[in-house]
C-alpha cells in the first residue's frame, strides 16, 4: 500500500468506463462495487497486527473494514471494530512511475480500479480474529479468520517457488493442496515470479483466483521476482526496469524506513516471533549495494533462534543459464552474508526447477550422510523450487559445484542434495523450538524431499535427511511429457 | 404457517411462491444489480461434484453459465506429479438443463413469477458423470463454458474400496449464508482437510428459489466441493409451496409444493426409479465404500410410506460396515409449541422402521441448536467414559445464524418401557457446529465442532459382535452452552 490517499480531482478524472469492452471481462477479473482481490499481509509486527489489501472499481471512494475477536457464538460479529480503508487510485492503462511512464497493452479497455488497505493493529499475539471489508457501502466481503502470530511457539508456514505461467488452470492445483497439506499454517511466502506480465491485471485477476480465499485466511509474504518489474520510458526515451506500480497498490507490507523509498515493500524484515526473523531481499535489481548494507545490519540485530532470507533469484544457478554477469554481482553481495549471519534457511525461485543445496564447514555429500543415518553438521540451506507449468532442467547428471562462482567465492563444502525436473511443488516449513521440519510435496500431496535440522543451545546445528530425500530423482527423460505454458489460460 | 404474499393470477386461480417462514423481502429493482458472485457469464461457475453412481468408480460435476453456452463439456486425467499432467486428458460431453429463474412453471404447465429472481435471465445448467475410473485415485478435471474458458483444474480423489474415511455433516447453512457460514465451512475443511464427502442436511438456503441465496451458498462453500463430492438432503426451506385461492371466499391454501425448481438442475443425484418423480434426487443412497452406507430420506416430501418401505429394503440388503441415515427433520426434538402432528406422525413411522433396521447414526438439522442423544438398554445421559450399549444415535445440529432453542425434555418423553430409552446426552445453544466422522473399521469417531475448530461434543462408537458400545469423549462432560453463559444472539434479517 502506498501512502497517498485518492482526492477529489483522482476522482472526477477517472476515466469513463469503457463499458462494452469490459463486459467481456471474466467476472473473476473485472472490478465492481464489491471488494475483491483480498488478500492478508504479514507486518513488520505479525504479533499485534495484521494488514488488508482489496480491490474495488473507481467508484467505490472511502471505505472500511471491520475486526472483532473470533468466538464460537453465533453472532461472533455484533461489537466488531471499524477501521477507515486508506483508498489508492490506480490507473491500468497508463502506468506513471518515479521513472517514467508506459502504456500497457495488457489492460487496454480497463481504466481505473481502487485499492484499499487496512492495517489491524492492538491486536494480542496467538489469537484469532474475524474480519471483513467493504466495496460500496453495504457490499461486503464474507468474515474470514486469520491468526496473529505467537510470541513464541510453534510456526509453520507454506513456501511456492514461482506461479507465473499457468496461474489459474495450474497453479490452483499447487496452492489449493498446499492449503489441503496444510490448511493451519501460519504464513505463506511467495517467492517472487507471481505472475508472467506484472503489469497485466488478466495475470494478477488469475492469481487471485487461483488462491481465492486462501490468500485472505493465511497470511501472505510475497516477494517480489524480475517479473513484476516493467519496463518505462522516460520524457528522454531512456528505459529503466521498475516495479509495477501494481504491487504496493494491491500488497500492504512493510516499509523498511532505513531503505530508500524505492525499495519500500519489496524489501524488508518481519520479526515473526522470538523463533523467526524473516528477511525479504529485492533480488530483481541491478544496484544492490544498499540492500546489502541494510541486509548485513539487520541480520546482526536479529536474535531469534532461526532465521530465514528469500528472494527470487538463487545464488546457483544450473550450468545453462549460469555466467549472467547480474548474478555473480548479486552473489558477491549477499552470500558472504549467509555465512557470516549463519543464516538456516535460503529460499529463492526463478529457476523453474527444483534443488536443494546445504553449505557446511565440513565437506560431505548426500551419500555419505545417508550411509551413516547419523547427523551432519550443517550452516546454510539454499533451497529453489518452482509451482508454476514452466518447468526448465536442472543441472548437468552430476552437479559439479566447481561450475557455481567466479572463482573468488568459496564454494567448498556445498552439497546438492536433492533436485527434480517437471515436478510444481510446495514446501511446509516447521519451526518447534531446536527443531526445523521441512518437506517439499508435489502438486498431487506426496513428500518428495525432507529434511530436519536441529539446533542447539550454542546455535550450533545439524541435519538428518529424511528418508523422502533418497527416492528415484525425477527428470524430464523419466516423468511424462512437457510442453510449454504459452497455451494454457 | 403464514402466507406472506400473492403474485400473479392465472386463470381463475391465484399462485404464489411461498415457503415456511421465509419474510417477504422487499427487494425490487436492485435486484438486478447483481453481484460478480452471482451473475451468470460465459464462464463456468456453482461448479460441485455429486456422486450418482459407484463412488470408487466415478463422479459427476454441475455447473452453470449463461444460456449461451449450450455444450457441456468436461476434460479429465489421472492427476500426476508433471507439470503438464493435463496432456492426454479425455474429453467427455454433458448434458445443459435451461433454467428459467423469473418464473416457476408447474407440471400443469402453470408459470408463476418468483418476485426475488425478477429480471434474472434464463440461465444453463451443465453436468457430465466421469465414469470408468479406479478406485482412490487422484484425478484432474476441469469443465468449460465458452469455448476456451474453462475453470481450472480441480483434483478430486475417488473412493477407496475399504478402509479408513472421514466424512463431514453440515446442518442448516439458511441464514447469513456468505457472512457467517463461510467460515463454518473454512474451519471444516481446516480442521478435516481428507474429508472424502459432506453432508448437507437440507435447508441449505432460506428462500428455496431465489438464486441469489444459492449464489451466496456456493460462495460461502468456495472450493470445498471440487475436491469432496456433496451428499444434499432437501429440506423444508428447499421447497416451494404452491399457493392458490379459493375463488368463493379468497381463502389461501397450500396447493402443491415441489422441491426448488434449481435442484435438479443444479445437482446430479441419484435417481430411485422405483419411487414417484417427485422424490428423484431427493430420496437416494451413496454406498461409499464397504466401510459407509448413507441413507437419505426427504422428510418434506410426499410418499412417506413409499420412502420407507425403499430404505428398509436398501438397509436390509446393504453389507456396509457402518449405516447413516440422514434428512431433513430430527425425531426427538421439539421446540415449544411447534409440534406439527405431521412430524409427530413421521417421527412415528421413522422410529418404528428404525426398531427392524441396524442403523447407526440417524443425523439431521432444522433445529437449529446442537442436540445429540441414544436410544440403548442401558443408555445415560453423562455417563462419560463408561461404554454404554447403544442401538442408534441421532444428532442434530446447524451452521446458520439463526437459532433455536434445545428442549431437553423433548427427548424424555419418547422414552418409556416399549420403545426403550431415548437419552439426550449433549445439546448446545447459539453455536454453529458442524459434525466430523473418522471411520477406521469397527470403530467411528465423531466431533461436533465449532467455528474456532474448537470440539464441542464427541463419542466413538465400537463394533463387536455382541453389538455397539458408546463412550462418550471428555469434551462431552463440559458445560453446556446456553444462551445465558454465550454472547448476546441478534437475529439474522441484517446479513448479508
Amino acid at each position: 500500500m502506498r501512502k497517498f490517499l485518492v482526492g477529489l480531482a483522482l476522482m472526477l478524472s477517472a476515466p469513463a468506463l469503457a463499458h462494452e469492452d469490459r463486459s467481456e471481462l471474466p467476472h473473476w477479473q473485472e472490478a465492481s462495487a464489491w471488494p475483491d482481490r483480498i488478500i492478508a499481509n504479514v507486518t513488520a509486527e505479525p504479533q499485534t497486527s495484521f494488514a488488508a489489501t482489496w480491490r474495488t472499481d473507481h467508484q467505490v471512494g472511502r471505505t472500511i473494514a471491520q475486526i472483532v475477536k473470533a468466538s464460537a457464538d453465533t453472532r461472533f460479529d455484533v461489537g466488531a471494530i471499524t477501521v477507515q480503508a486508506e483508498t489508492e487510485s490506480l490507473d491500468l492503462e497508463r502506468v506513471t512511475t518515479d521513472f517514467g511512464n508506459m502504456n500497457t497493452l495488457e489492460n487496454v479497455g480497463l481504466g481505473t480500479v481502487h485499492y484499499h488497505s487496512v492495517v489491524f493493529e492492538d491486536l494480542e499475539p496467538d489469537t484469532l480474529y474475524a474480519w471483513r471489508v467493504q466495496g460500496a457501502r453495504g457490499k461486503w466481503s464474507e468474515w474470514f479468520q486469520t491468526r496473529t502470530a505467537a510470541e513464541r511457539g510453534p510456526i509453520r508456514f507454506v513456501y511456492f517457488g514461482d506461479a507465473q505461467n499457468g496461474i489459474r488452470s495450474h497453479w490452483s492445483r499447487v496452492i489449493r493442496m498446499a492449503y489441503q497439506t496444510a490448511g493451519d499454517a501460519d504464513f505463506m511466502l511467495h517467492a517472487g515470479d507471481l505472475v508472467q506480465k506484472g503489469d497485466s491485471d488478466y495475470n494478477w485477476a488469475e492469481w487471485f483466483d487461483a488462491g481465492s480465499f486462501i490468500h485472505a485466511v493465511i497470511p501472505a509474504i510475497p516477494v517480489p521476482g524480475n517479473h513484476e518489474n516493467i519496463t518505462v520510458y522516460n520524457e528522454a526515451g531512456e528505459r529503466e526496469r521498475v516495479r509495477t506500480p501494481v504491487w504496493r497498490a494491491q500488497f500492504t507490507l512493510p516499509e523498511e524506513k532505513g531503505l530508500a523509498e524505492t525499495y519500500w515493500e519489496s524489501a524488508y524484515k518481519i520479526a515473526y516471533s522470538d523463533d523467526l526473523d524473516i528477511f525479504v531481499v529485492d533480488s530483481a535489481r541491478d544496484d544492490f549495494d544498499e540492500m546489502a548494507v541494510w541486509l548485513d545490519a539487520a541480520l546482526s540485530e536479529s536474535t531469534a533462534k532461526w532465521t530465514v532470507v528469500t528472494m527470487h533469484h538463487p545464488f546457483f544457478v544450473p550450468e545453462t543459464m549460469h555466467g549472467r554477469g547480474r548474478d555473480m554481482v548479486r552473489q558477491k553481495a549477499f552470500m558472504p552474508l549467509m555465512k557470516k549471519h549463519d543464516v538456516d534457511l535460503v529460499l529463492t525461485g526463478h529457476i523453474h526447477t527444483y534443488g536443494r543445496m546445504s553449505a557446511s564447514e565440513t565437506a560431505f555429500d548426500r551419500t555419505s550422510r545417508q550411509a551413516s543415518g547419523t547427523p551432519t553438521d550443517i550452516e546454510t540451506l539454499y533451497v529453489i523450487s518452482a509451482a508454476g507449468a514452466k518447468n526448465y532442467p536442472v543441472w548437468s547428471e552430476v552437479p559439479d559445484t566447481s561450475i557455481y562462482g567466479d572463482g573468488q567465492t568459496d564454494f567448498s563444502g556445498l552439497s546438492v542434495d536433492r533436485v527434480a525436473e517437471n515436478t510444481p511443488m510446495f514446501q511446509v516449513i516447521d519451526i518447534d523450538g531446536g527443531e526445523l521440519r521441512y518437506t517439499a510435496y508435489t502438486a498431487t500431496g506426496i513428500a518428495y524431499d525432507a529434511f530436519r535440522v536441529h539446533q542447539d543451545e550454542t546455535g550450533h546445528k545439524t541435519l538428518v535427511e529424511g528418508e523422502q530425500a533418497f527416492g528415484d530423482t525425477r527428470y524430464f527423460s523419466n516423468t511424462s511429457e512437457h510442453l510449454d505454458w504459452i497455451d494454457l489460460r | 404457517m403464514k402466507l406472506s404474499y400473492l403474485s400473479h393470477r392465472i386463470g381463475a386461480a391465484l399462485l404464489g411462491l411461498t415457503l415456511g417462514c421465509a419474510p417477504a423481502f422487499p427487494h425490487g429493482d436492485h435486484e438486478r444489480d447483481q453481484p460478480h458472485w452471482q451473475e451468470a457469464t460465459g464462464w463456468p461457475d456453482r461448479i460441485i461434484t455429486t456422486l450418482p453412481g459407484d463412488p470408487a468408480r466415478s463422479f459427476a460435476v454441475s455447473w452453470r453459465t449463461n444460456i449461451d453456452v449450450t455444450v457441456a463439456l468436461a476434460e479429465i486425467a489421472p492427476a500426476s506429479e508433471v507439470a503438464r499432467f493435463d496432456l492426454g486428458a479425455s474429453t467427455v460431453k454433458g448434458e445443459t438443463t435451461p433454467l428459467s429463474l423469473e418464473a416457476l412453471r408447474t407440471a400443469d404447465g402453470l408459470e408463476v413469477p418468483e418476485i426475488h429472481n425478477t429480471g434474472l435471465p434464463t440461465v444453463n445448467y451443465h453436468s457430465v458423470t466421469f465414469k470408468g475410473l479406479d478406485p482412490d485415485t487422484l484425478y484432474a478435471y476441469r469443465v468449460r463454458g465458452e469455448t476456451g474458458k474453462w475453470s481450472a483444474w480441480r483434483q478430486y480423489r475417488t473412493a477407496p474400496l475399504d478402509g479408513p474415511i472421514s466424512f463431514l455433516f453440515f446442518g442448516d447453512a439458511q441464514t447469513g449464508i456468505r457472512s457467517h457460514v463461510t467460515r463454518v465451512f473454512d474451519t471444516a475443511r481446516q480442521v478435516s482437510p481428507y474429508a472424502r464427502f459432506a453432508i448437507h442436511g437440507g435447508d441449505l438456503v432460506n428462500t428455496p428459489f431465489y438464486d441469489r441465496e444459492w449464489a451466496e451458498w456456493f460462495e460461502a462453500l468456495g472450493p470445498t466441493h471440487y475436491v469432496m463430492p456433496a451428499i444434499l438432503v432437501a429440506g423444508n426451506h428447499d421447497y416451494v409451496n404452491l399457493t392458490k385461492v379459493d375463488g368463493e371466499d379468497e381463502k389461501l391454501f397450500i396447493a402443491d409444493k415441489t422441491v426448488s425448481p434449481i435442484w435438479r438442475p443444479q445437482f446430479t443425484l441419484p435417481v430411485e426409479s422405483d419411487l414417484p418423480a417427485d422424490l428423484h434426487e431427493t430420496v437416494y443412497d451413496v454406498r461409499y465404500s464397504e466401510d459407509v452406507h448413507v441413507f437419505v430420506l426427504d422428510s418434506s416430501g410426499i410418499a412417506f410410506d413409499a420412502q420407507l418401505a425403499w430404505l428398509e429394503r436398501q438397509v436390509m440388503a446393504s453389507k456396509a460396515r457402518w449405516k447413516v441415515l440422514t434428512m431433513h427433520h430430527p425425531l426427538y426434538s421439539f421446540v415449544g409449541g411447534n409440534e406439527h402432528p405431521a412430524h409427530l406422525e413421521r417421527r412415528n413411522q421413522i422410529a418404528e422402521a428404525l426398531e427392524k433396521l441396524d442403523i447407526d447414526v440417524v443425523i439431521t438439522g432444522h433445529r437449529h441448536s446442537y442436540q445429540r442423544g441414544q436410544i440403548g438398554d442401558d443408555v445415560a445421559r453423562y455417563a462419560v467414559g463408561d461404554a454404554q450399549s447403544v442401538d442408534t444415535v441421532f444428532i442434530i445440529t446447524a451452521s446458520s445464524t439463526k437459532r433455536g432453542e434445545s428442549k431437553v425434555d423433548g427427548w424424555q418423553r419418547f422414552s418409556d418401557e416399549e420403545d426403550g430409552d431415548y437419552v439426550l446426552t449433549r445439546s448446545g445453544d447459539n453455536v454453529p457446529l458442524f459434525a466430523a466422522f473418522d471411520l477406521d473399521g469397527d470403530t467411528l469417531t465423531y466431533r461436533a465442532i465449532d467455528a474456532l475448530g474448537e470440539v464441542y461434543d464427541g463419542f466413538t462408537l465400537t463394533k463387536s459382535e455382541s453389538g455397539t458400545t458408546l463412550i462418550n469423549s471428555d469434551e462431552a462432560s463440559e458445560p453446556e452452552k446456553t444462551y445465558d453463559n454465550t454472547a448476546p444472539y441478534i437475529a439474522w434479517d441484517d446479513l448479508r
